[in-house]
C-alpha cells in the first residue's frame, strides 16, 4: 500500500531562470516554484494507476518523490509502513523506478547492468542469475543482452530500462512515459508486462499522455495539473464526472484547458487530438 | 560496504576503459607524445645552439681608424663580416639583426693606450634570452686577447718580464674551487626538477578526464539517477568513484614514467659521458620511489577534481573549474623551478611543489630526511579528506543530481 499525504515539493527559482515567461504561473512565487502544492491519494497493492497531466503538471516531480530521489518539501509518502525520508533505504528496496531521462551505460551489455544493480540492491549470486534469466525472457532481451548498450536501438535500450528498474523484484513499480518514442511491438511487450504485474500482484504507477493505455490497463487515474490533484478515481468514473464518451475530452474538460460550446465539439478536438497522438 | 564500493569501482572501471577515447588518452599521450616532443624539443635546442655557434657574425665599427691593430683582430677573424652602419642607426640595426654587435672605438684611444691610461670600448649587443650571450662571448674575445697583449706589454714595461712575475702581481692569491657536489646531484637537479613536471601535468589531465566522466557524465547521461535511487550509502558511491579516478590517475603516471624512463635512457644513448654516468647512478629503486610518490599527488588530484566535478552543473563548467585548478597545479609544480627553493619542512606541507622536491631529491640521490615524505603524506590526507568530505556533503544534496 502506497500513501501519499499532503505532499508539496518546492524548488528555489535561479535568478534570471523564471519558470515561466509572459503570464505567471499560479506556482511561482517570488524566487520559488511550487511544482507540488497538495498532493493526496493512496494505491492498494496489485492496482495500476495512471498518471496523466500536461507536460511540466508534476508528474515527474512526483514521481521522482515517489521513488526517493527527491525529497518532498513538505507531507508524507509511505510505501508498505516505511516513510519515505526516513527509512529511504527501505523504500529503495520495494520500488523500481523508470524515467523517461534515465539514462544506461552505454559501455556495459544488459547483462552486466543487470548484474550491477543486483550487487547493488545485495541479491545473492544464485538468485539474481535466476532473475536476469526470467527478465530476459519476459522483456525479449537475450538475443541483445552481450551487445554493448550503446549500439541497441531505442526499443531495445527501454527494454533494458525496465528490466533494470525491475531486477530486484520491487513490489512497487514507477514507470515515467514507458512507451514514448517506442514502436508498436515493443510498447506492446511492455504494455503487457504492465498488465503482468497486476497479476502478480505488484502495484504499477505509470505516466502517459496515451489515453487508450489508460482506459485498456489501468484501474485508477490520477490527474494533475499545475501541482495540484485535479481528479482520482476510475476511468470510468473520470468519464462519468465530465460527462464525457472519450477520456481525452475527460481529461480537457477537467483541465479546463480548452472550453467547448457543445459536446459536439468537444467530441470532434478530442477525436482529433487521439489522431495526433496515435500519428505522434 | 566493501561489496558496494567493489561493484561501483568495477562498473566504473570497466565503463571507462572501454571507451577508446580514455585508452587513446592513456597510451598514446605519454607512450608517444611525451618522448617525441622531448625528442624534437631537444634536438631544435641543440641545433638552434650548434648554428650560433658557427652563424658569420655581422659586426660594426665605429673609429676603426683610431686603433687599426684592434680593427684587424676581427677582419681577420672568418666567423666576423664586418658591415658599415651609421653611428646613430647601430642599435636600430642590432635589433634588425643587419649586425649582431658594434664596437665603438674613442677618437683618443691611442693616446690613452701609449699614457698609460685605462682604455674604454663600448661593445653594443642584445641580449633578452640567456642563449643570446653566445654573441657576446664570440664578439668579445678578441678584444679580450687585445686586452690581454696590452697587459702584457705593460706589465713588460714595468719590469716583470718573467710570466710567474706577472702571474704572481695579477693574482697575488689563488683560489682553488673545489665544488662536492657529484655529477648524479649536480645533473640530478636539473633533470629531477624537468621530470617532476610532465609527470604531474600528465597525472592531472588523467584524473581531470576521469572525474568529469565518472560525476559529471553520469549526471548529464541521467545514469546518476539510476545510483541514487539503490539502497546504497552516496558516501559509497563516492568511494568507488574516487577509487576509479585515483587507480587510473595512477596508471596514466605510471604509463607516462615508463615512457619517460625509456626515453631518457634512449637519449642518453647518445649524451655526454657525464650524462650516462649520471642515468647509471638512477637505479630502479630510485624510481620505485619516485612512483611512488605519485601516490599521494595523485590521490589528492583525483579527490580535488572529483569535488570539482560533483559541484559542476554541466561538462563545461566542469572543464572550466578543472582549467582553474591546473592552473594552480602549474604553479606549484614551477614552484621547484625558482632558486632557492628546496626541500624544507615549510615545503614539504606544500602539496604538488613538496612531491616535486622530493622527486629532484631521489634523482639527484641526496634525500637524507625521510621523515619529510611522512609529512607529505601526512597534508595529502588532510587536504584528500577534505575535498572528499565536500564531495560527500554536495553529493547528498538533490540539485546535483537534478542540477536543471
Amino acid at each position: 500500500m502506497l500513501a501519499v499525504s499532503g505532499v508539496r515539493k518546492t524548488f528555489d527559482l535561479k535568478q534570471g531562470k523564471k519558470k515561466t515567461p509572459g503570464p505567471l504561473d499560479p506556482r511561482e512565487e517570488g524566487k520559488q516554484f511550487h511544482a507540488l502544492r497538495q498532493v493526496d491519494f493512496s494505491v492498494p497493492k496489485g492496482t495500476i494507476l495512471g498518471l496523466l497531466g500536461a507536460n511540466g503538471a508534476g508528474k515527474t516531480t512526483l514521481m521522482r518523490i515517489l521513488g526517493t530521489s527527491l525529497k518532498p518539501s513538505a507531507g508524507s509518502v509511505r510505501l508498505s509502513g516505511f516513510d519515505s525520508v526516513k527509512d529511504a533505504n527501505e523504500v529503495r528496496k520495494r520500488v523500481g523506478f523508470l524515467s523517461g531521462n534515465t539514462g544506461l551505460y552505454n559501455n556495459l551489455d544488459a547483462q552486466e547492468l543487470l548484474r550491477f544493480c543486483g550487487r547493488m540492491y545485495g541479491l545473492s549470486a544464485g538468485a539474481l542469475e535466476a532473475r536476469i534469466d526470467e527478465l530476459f525472457e519476459e522483456l525479449e532481451i537475450g538475443e541483445f543482452a552481450h551487445r554493448r548498450i550503446g549500439t541497441l536501438s531505442a526499443g531495445m535500450k527501454q527494454r533494458v530500462s525496465i528490466a533494470r528498474s525491475l531486477v530486484h523484484s520491487p513490489e512497487f513499480i514507477i514507470f515515467d512515459e514507458p512507451t514514448t518514442g517506442l514502436d508498436v511491438p515493443t510498447a506492446q511487450i511492455v504494455l503487457n508486462y504492465i498488465e503482468r504485474c497486476r497479476h502478480a500482484g505488484k502495484s504499477v504507477i505509470f505516466s502517459t499522455h496515451h489515453m487508450h493505455e489508460v482506459e485498456k490497463l489501468c484501474d485508477q487515474a490520477l490527474l494533475i495539473h499545475k501541482g495540484l490533484v485535479r481528479f482520482h478515481g476510475t476511468p470510468a468514473q473520470m468519464k462519468a464526472q465530465t460527462g464525457c464518451s472519450h477520456l481525452d475530452d475527460a481529461y480537457l474538460s477537467i483541465t479546463g484547458e480548452r472550453s467547448f460550446s457543445s459536446k459536439a465539439q468537444a467530441d470532434t478536438v478530442a477525436h482529433a487530438l487521439h489522431h495526433e497522438v496515435i500519428e505522434a | 560496504m566493501i561489496n558496494t564500493i567493489a561493484a561501483i569501482f568495477w562498473k566504473d572501471l570497466r565503463e571507462t576503459l572501454r571507451d577508446r577515447r580514455n585508452i587513446v588518452r592513456m597510451f598514446v599521450m605519454p607512450c608517444f607524445l611525451i618522448p617525441l616532443m622531448g625528442h624534437f624539443f631537444l634536438q631544435f635546442a641543440e641545433k638552434n645552439s650548434e648554428q650560433l655557434d658557427k652563424t658569420e657574425l655581422a659586426y660594426t665599427i665605429v673609429g676603426a681608424e683610431n686603433l687599426p691593430e684592434l680593427a684587424k683582430l676581427y677582419a681577420d677573424d672568418s666567423s666576423f663580416r664586418r658591415v658599415d652602419v651609421p653611428e646613430g642607426k647601430i642599435d636600430q640595426a642590432i635589433r634588425d639583426k643587419t649586425i649582431r654587435f658594434a664596437l665603438k672605438i674613442p677618437k683618443d684611444a691611442r693616446q690613452q693606450l701609449t699614457s698609460g691610461a685605462q682604455l674604454g670600448v663600448s661593445f653594443v649587443y642584445y641580449q633578452s634570452a640567456p642563449s643570446q650571450a653566445l654573441v657576446k662571448d664570440r664578439g668579445t674575445a678578441p678584444l679580450l686577447a687585445f686586452s690581454e697583449k696590452q697587459r702584457d706589454w705593460r706589465l713588460a714595461f714595468l719590469g716583470s718580464a718573467s710570466e710567474t712575475a706577472r702571474d704572481s702581481l695579477l693574482k697575488p692569491v689563488v683560489f682553488d674551487v673545489r665544488n662536492i657536489a657529484s655529477d648524479q646531484e649536480r645533473i640530478g637537479h636539473n633533470l629531477g626538477t624537468i621530470i617532476a613536471y610532465p609527470l604531474f601535468i600528465i597525472c592531472f589531465m588523467g584524473c581531470a578526464f576521469t572525474a568529469v566522466e565518472l560525476a559529471t557524465g553520469e549526471r548529464e547521461k541521467g545514469t546518476m539517477e539510476i545510483l541514487v535511487m539503490m539502497p546504497v550509502a552516496r558516501t559509497f558511491i563516492l568511494l568507488g568513484k574516487f577509487l576509479v579516478v585515483f587507480v587510473l590517475g595512477l596508471l596514466y603516471s605510471t604509463v607516462s614514467m615508463i615512457s619517460l624512463t625509456t626515453w631518457l635512457v634512449v637519449e642518453g644513448m647518445n649524451a655526454s659521458a657525464t650524462f650516462k654516468t649520471v642515468l647509471s647512478q638512477i637505479g630502479a629503486g630510485d624510481m620505485l620511489l619516485v612512483w611512488l610518490m605519485l601516490v599521494p599527488v595523485t590521490a589528492v588530484f583525483s579527490a580535488i577534481l572529483l569535488a570539482i566535478s560533483i559541484y559542476s552543473r554541466s561538462y563545461r563548467e566542469a572543464n572550466s573549474f578543472s582549467s582553474i585548478a591546473n592552473l594552480l597545479v602549474v604553479v606549484l609544480a614551477t614552484a621547484i623551478f625558482v632558486p632557492g627553493v628546496s626541500l624544507t619542512w615549510f615545503w614539504s606541507m606544500i602539496p604538488v611543489s613538496n612531491v616535486g622536491l622530493v622527486i629532484r631529491e631521489l634523482i639527484k640521490g641526496s634525500l637524507s630526511n625521510y621523515m619529510m615524505i611522512g609529512s607529505i603524506f601526512g597534508t595529502t590526507i588532510v587536504i584528500g579528506a577534505a575535498a572528499l568530505a565536500f564531495s560527500i556533503v554536495w553529493f547528498r544534496r538533490e540539485e546535483v543530481i537534478f542540477r536543471d
